[in-house]
């Protein structure tokens, strides 16, 4: 097929020679070359899902989606692992979890798995560092039915002792299975060396705080941060809104929706000296790299145009520094991203790689460099015109599904972002130019910050290390959970 | 993130051994799809959905892993990876220049694939050289370059979800667009196939290389499930993993990669879906335009190989810091035998859901396990029904496979119930629905291509709930006693090194 194409290309060019063809080999080329089709850019309106107040403390989101017969629910109820004291880590988690597993007043933990799986439907109810959620998926005739269960686990839970035990250990194996994988090791200790193990965003299970957790800790945790509390309800798929609206009613007629307690928590400070640490784990081939510090906060004033930054530091995948220079011209590694990330009070600026010990060294060093570029010299205008245009044109898949256009808003409105977010995005994004990029990396990477973690064979990555001159090498025990 | 060319591996499993039933739409596709073959062999499926203004492209290629020959292993994947290097236009500043030293590469890395093949007695220093000596050509082609411009010229358009995944079976090229990109991605893939550049062919072995080892070798689940699947065939090339062995990697050339291109990327052997806010007719206009030209090529040739029946129990124990883990694998018959269908309603009685067999019996009530799971596969050739399990400290991976013993023994003795079978009918046809929400159009692309290219039927996924409901107790009976013998079976398990003594 190639020699075929070729083929038309010589006989163009012969053709000119002798007069015979008009057309010229650029013409032809042009017409295999997507660069020369050009589009306008979509224009797409940030769509809003349809949002009532049902009653005091209960918000309703919804989207109707008629296309097939299926209906999504959630109860999003605004507590989670943040609000557990530090002795009974996984507190939040676990009493979500038992909401479901731990039957109701009228269905027995079986009898409510064996109900659901005979539905087809699925209910899941899990605990966020700051939202808690249970949700429903169902085909839209067994919707009764399925709601029904979810309102049942929601003001009458039952929390089965039997099950209590079998959640409490599903958690225990949990925690030993939790560092087989290099790449979780890597995240939980790069997360601890920044934050400090004992900063909420950071804690993590152990078998003391997972032992230590009650049934009656669990009670408790309903009682005061469930039953009765702020929630908002969440549904898209195939139903009529009024009746909907209807059925909310009557469902939260007597839950109170009073305000969530306060929370009053710490603010972030970078915990570890910066420098390198390493943990050893003599099986392995390949080492995990994770370097950075902290990043910025879910409202800083930059929070959109920070998606420019990544997207040229290590989030636009191919178009991305870290891809392009890690990956595709050098070869070192099969994955590497990074980003500034933003969180409750600060997120995590982080850059990951994966490769073979023999180039841990070369590929600290280059992902460092790119960091420090991204403080010194303006991002190319290539580079960022082709971020900006990315982040206009794929506007429209941030609104793909009604689910999406759901949960979008509710969650921008939780994390404090104001209602019109989402219609000031794209002029936001068509402002920035190459000094706004600067100031954003001038202001969020500090290359004298970096903590630099690896995880991988000592024997074989050592030597790679100390030649950074970047200062001794901490080495790190593995740590047990 | 955004992920490209990621996961494809993962992806791969999941579609193999996973997806007993694969979820579709309840009606089938056949009232919503349109159909429409070139007249060099390439057919397309379009599906209109005009909600969003975007689209999702989907070119699936019949030629995975198993289609790979002895000391070729991964060349499909490796093929993938290549068909995002460009055209001679798409990629380079001036392919005539670039051209002589791409050459000039590949007479070195076909004598360094040599040397390398001489295994103990290959030369170390002349190979270093020869990998020197490519690292430089390599650096000055990319004064040519124009790095990653297909990437590039997707992204800019709003391309999202752009990636590609290999797995045993197919081969599958996807991206979503807005709607007004349709032509773009004509272009773009009837090029990437009609005047493909193998560039950078020897730097992305050492990506694939990487791959491997995040993959494979540096995982627990991944280094037990390659090594089981070595002992679980002896022949067949479902033996073989995806990404393909470490020393194919290295020992790959240019020239065997592009002849596995012209073998089977060939009109007659791709099937295409464009799933989205699009027209049939626009579709059918822009098909014409740029894959009309391609010539139809011979078939292709298919694995020579048939599976021997297995005539005793085989077991493999590989080491790993890891907590254990535990495989379990019959032989089984493919989709044209009416037994394929039984074992995936046996799969589903025992784990699809909280109250399954072997989830409420070893996970919530002995607690023997963490996670427990069964499922029968549906692929191109016959192949395994698979068990997988964690379990739970301290019991060990061979308590967790005594229990699971037991649960096979009980579908011999033991009439299933109806009730069961019903909870799980009504389960798969949920399922249909199920994987609808994130990223629908792709998904939807994926399971219409899928039907096409394992049972040449795009509503293969609805008739096969359909035909679950006429199946009975005492043939799931039959099949387990078939099946499930010692001497069909493979068991593999991970052990952390200093807890060898808990075999």
């Amino acid at each position: 097929m190639r020699l075929c194409r070729e083929k038309w290309l010589s006989l163009a060019v012969v053709g000119i020679l002798l007069g015979t063809l008009t057309f010229s080999p650029s013409a032809l080329r042009a017409q295999k070359d997507p660069k020369t089709l050009h589009f306008p850019d979509l224009e797409f309106k940030a769509q809003k899902p349809g949002m009532t107040t049902v009653k005091k403390g209960v918000t309703f989101y919804f989207k109707e989606d008629h296309e097939q017969p299926v209906i999504n629910a959630s109860v999003i109820i605004k507590t989670g692992s943040l609000t557990e004291p530090a002795d009974k880590v996984g507190l939040a988690s676990l009493a979500m979890r038992m909401l479901k597993a731990g039957g109701t007043g009228t269905l027995t933990p079986d009898a409510l798995e064996e109900k659901l799986d005979f539905l087809g439907s699925t209910i899941g109810s899990y605990a966020g560092p700051e939202y808690s959620e249970i949700s429903l998926w169902t085909l839209g005739k067994n919707f009764d039915e399925t709601w029904k269960v979810l309102l049942d686990i929601l003001f009458n839970p039952a929390f089965d002792q039997g099950r209590f035990d079998t959640e409490k250990k599903k958690d225990l194996e949990s925690i030993r299975r939790r560092f087989d994988y290099p790449t979780s090791l890597g995240l939980a200790l790069f997360t601890e060396l920044v934050y400090g193990r004992d900063f909420p965003e950071a804690r993590r299970t152990t078998s003391a705080t997972i032992n230590a957790i009650t049934l009656e800790d669990i009670k408790a945790f309903y009682e005061k941060n469930v039953r009765d509390r702020e929630i908002i309800v969440a549904l898209t798929g195939d139903f009529k809104q009024a009746q909907a609206l209807d059925l909310l009613q009557k469902s939260f007629k007597g839950w109170k929706g009073n305000a969530p307690a306060k929370l009053d928590l710490r603010k972030a400070a970078l915990a570890a000296k910066p420098g390198i640490y390493l943990v050893d784990k003599p099986d392995m081939s390949q080492a995990v790299i994770i370097l950075g510090h902290l990043g910025l906060n879910n409202l800083d004033p930059d929070n959109v145009e920070v998606g420019i930054f990544n997207f040229i530091l290590g989030t636009g995948s191919f178009n991305s520094r870290l891809m392009r220079e890690v990956r595709s011209n050098r070869g070192l590694a099969y994955m590497t991203f990074g980003s500034i990330g933003l969180g409750r009070d600060k997120g995590l600026f982080s850059n990951v790689c994966m490769t073979k010990s023999q180039s841990v060294g070369e590929a600290i060093r280059l992902m460092m460099d790119i960091s420090a570029d991204m403080t010194r010299n303006f991002v190319t205008a290539e580079e960022l015109e082709v971020a900006k245009k990315y982040e206009v044109n794929a506007f429209v898949h941030k609104f793909d599904s009604a689910q999406a256009v759901v949960s979008q808003a509710i969650y921008l409105k939780l994390d404090g972002h104001p209602d019109n977010y989402l219609d000031t995005y794209l002029p936001r994004i068509k402002k920035v130019d190459a000094a706004r990029v600067l100031a954003i990396g001038k202001k969020a990477v500090r290359p004298e910050d970096m903590v630099i973690l690896v995880v991988g064979k000592k024997a074989e990555v050592i030597d790679g290390l100390k030649a950074l001159g970047l200062g001794e090498v901490s080495e790190l025990p593995l740590p047990k959970e | 993130m955004n992920t490209r060319r990621f996961l494809f591996v993962t992806l791969t499993f999941i579609i193999l051994t996973s997806l007993a039933v694969p979820p579709a739409s309840a009606q089938g596709f056949s009232g919503k799809v349109k159909e429409f073959t070139l007249a060099n062999g390439l057919r397309f499926f379009v599906y209109e959905r005009p909600q969003v203004p975007t689209f999702a492209g989907m070119i699936m290629v019949k030629v995975g892993s198993v289609d790979e020959r002895k000391g070729e292993t991964g060349l499909a994947h490796f093929f993938e990876h290549m068909a995002f290097k460009g055209t001679s236009v798409l990629g380079t500043r001036d392919y005539a220049k670039e051209k002589p030293i791409l050459e000039e590469m590949d007479r070195i890395g076909d004598e360094l694939a040599a040397e390398y093949l001489k295994a103990d007695r290959a030369d170390q220093a002349k190979m270093k050289e020869l990998r020197d000596k490519l690292k430089t050509l390599q650096e000055q082609t990319l004064t040519f370059a124009v790095k990653d411009e297909l990437d590039r010229v997707y992204s800019e358009n709003g391309g999202e979800f752009l990636n590609a995944s290999t797995g045993n079976d197919s081969t599958q090229y996807f991206i979503m667009l807005p709607a007004n990109r349709l032509e773009l991605w004509f272009m773009i893939e009837s090029e990437r196939f009609k005047d493909l550049v193998f560039r950078e062919f020897y730097s992305e072995r050492d990506v694939i290389a990487e791959e491997r080892r995040m993959s494979l070798d540096n995982t627990p689940d991944g280094l037990l499930r390659d090594e089981f699947m070595n002992i679980a065939y002896v022949l067949h090339p479902y033996r073989h993993t995806v990404v393909g062995y470490m020393e194919d990697i290295q020992s790959t050339t240019k020239a065997k990669a592009v002849n596995f291109f012209k073998t089977f990327y060939i009109p007659n052997n791709m099937v295409a879906a464009v799933v989205g806010d699009v027209r049939l007719e626009e579709v059918r206009r822009l098909a014409e335009k740029y894959f009309g030209d391609i010539p139809r090529g011979e078939d292709p040739p298919r694995p020579a190989e048939i599976e021997p029946e297995q005539r005793g129990e085989r077991r493999v124990t590989t080491w790993f810091e890891a907590e254990p883990r535990f495989l379990m694998g019959y032989h089984m018959p493919g989709p044209a035998d009416k037994d394929n269908l039984t074992l995936s309603l046996a799969s589903m009685i025992l784990s699809r859901g909280s109250s399954s067999r072997l989830t409420r019996d070893l996970v919530t009530n002995k607690k023997i396990a963490v996670s427990i799971g069964a499922s029968a596969s549906a692929a191109r050739y016959p192949a395994l029904f698979m068990i997988i399990g964690q379990p739970r400290h301290p019991n060990t991976a061979l308590d967790l496979e005594k229990a699971v013993l037991e649960h096979l023994d009980r579908l011999k003795k033991e009439l299933v119930t109806r009730p069961e079978i019903e909870k799980s009918i009504n389960q798969a046809e949920a399922g249909l629905y199920r994987s609808m929400g994130f990223a629908d159009n792709v998904f939807l692309a994926m399971r219409l291509l899928r039907n096409v290219i394992i049972f040449d039927d795009i509503d293969a996924d609805w008739k096969r709930v359909e035909a679950l409901k006429k199946i009975t107790p005492e043939e799931i009976m039959a099949a387990a006693g078939k099946y499930f013998t010692e001497t069909n079976r493979t068991v593999g398990i991970l052990l952390r090194k200093e807890r060898g003594g808990e075999k």
